[in-house]
């Protein structure tokens, strides 16, 4: 950033806070049990010299507001994770509509069409036999 | 809110108590405003949001020291946290010492919070069920601040280099504070026969120091050992205070006093 385009106020481009993480620090990726009742869900990430360090600021980073029974941090790197490049993987060329509930959503309508059919079939036996 | 105090106190006893009372407050308050001094300053992102948790823990605290003064008619938590001059404050002076670094902040507070959970364990017992209840919920709380401190303190010395080198500086000025922090005032004989606080002193002093030289060792640090137990005539549990609380004061109440009657 040169002088004249610099705005008032404006912190000086520094080296130390760019994205390069303190030496021994790594991130860890943290989850939250609300209750016994739920699964751990993902909050957030911290970075932290070790897993002991990930909790504590976990703690108070994650658990401050709302409640919580079990605090899981997990370092990122030991997460397997698909490659985003790899768009293949998720890739879905065909139609897919059979996999979907959508069609069963007018059940009901044709089971009614279907039970009105087979009352007529035994209308007819009956006055088959009637008669 | 605390419980009321219901039961009838010599004027002694209350004399005591209100002093006692303001002393547990000033203690929270002091360290809970100096602690907030480090936002945006912390060494980290997330030990800012965590060290600014503790902070309103403390004021947490505080209040609820304060509404227990107010039950005994010495006024608004406001007022009592806002309006007195240093003289009236009873703080120890080492939580209204300037935050100098990372490494004084943290050796003092860890200090302070085992002098502060020995007192609180102490206070369960206490004759005054609103200092009782409030213990034993404190410390839940103050266990966990405890344990962060501690393990600043751990990492601080086991680091080793300027890390270690700037925690070694911080033991003098921490310690040269201790008799002070120790120190209950001039009803303390009082405090102890009312059954307010229910354990000598000096049995608090050496349950501190059990707690506390196994982690300096193990951050790499020398015993200091004791201070030398001596008569108090001045300090922050008698009202005489370093130019720092009046610094802090004015900082803490420069809003409040914009408008003392506002409501909040």
């Amino acid at each position: 950033m040169t002088q004249s385009t610099q705005r008032p106020g404006a912190v000086q481009g520094d080296a130390s806070l760019s994205q390069k993480p303190p030496v021994g620090y790594e991130v860890y990726e943290v989850f939250v049990q609300p209750s016994q009742l739920e699964p751990h869900t993902h909050v957030g990430s911290v970075w932290a010299p070790s897993p002991e360090w990930a909790i504590q600021v976990a703690r108070e980073n994650f658990t401050r507001r709302g409640s919580a029974v079990n605090l899981w941090v997990v370092r990122r790197r030991d997460i397997a994770a698909t490659p985003y490049e790899d768009e293949d993987f998720f890739a879905r060329e065909f139609d897919r509509k059979y996999r979907e509930v959508s069609g069963y959503s007018d059940n009901a309508q044709r089971w009614k069409r279907f039970k009105a059919r087979a009352m007529s079939i035994e209308d007819v036996i009956h006055d088959v036999r009637e008669g | 809110m605390p419980a009321k105090l219901e039961q009838e106190l010599t004027p002694a006893v209350r004399t005591a108590l209100v002093d006692f009372v303001r002393q547990l407050a000033d203690d929270e308050l002091t360290l809970g405003h100096r602690d907030s001094e480090w936002l945006g300053l912390a060494p980290d992102v997330e030990e800012d949001v965590a060290f600014s948790s503790i902070a309103q823990d403390e004021i947490g605290h505080a209040v609820y020291y304060y509404e227990i003064l107010q039950d005994l008619g010495e006024g608004h938590p406001d007022e009592l946290a806002f309006d007195r001059p240093p003289s009236a404050r009873r703080n120890a002076l080492l939580l209204e010492r300037s935050n100098g670094d990372w490494a004084y902040t943290i050796l003092r507070h860890f200090v302070y919070d085992v002098w502060d959970a020995v007192r609180l364990q102490a206070l369960t017992r206490s004759s005054v069920p609103a200092l009782a209840q409030g213990a034993a919920k404190m410390l839940r709380e103050e266990r966990y601040h405890r344990m962060h401190m501690e393990m600043w303190v751990r990492s601080l010395g086991q680091a080793g280099g300027e890390a270690l080198q700037r925690l070694t500086a911080a033991v003098q000025p921490v310690w040269a504070d201790l008799p002070d922090l120790f120190d209950f005032g001039p009803h303390a004989d009082t405090l102890v026969s009312s059954g307010i606080l229910p354990e000598p002193p000096a049995a608090l002093v050496d349950a501190w120091a059990q707690q506390v030289r196994p982690v300096l060792e193990a951050a790499g640090l020398p015993w200091p050992g004791l201070p030398a137990r001596g008569a108090h005539t001045a300090g922050g549990r008698r009202g005489v205070h370093t130019p720092g609380l009046e610094e802090l004061l004015t900082t803490m109440g420069s809003v409040h006093r914009l408008d003392p009657a506002a409501r909040w």
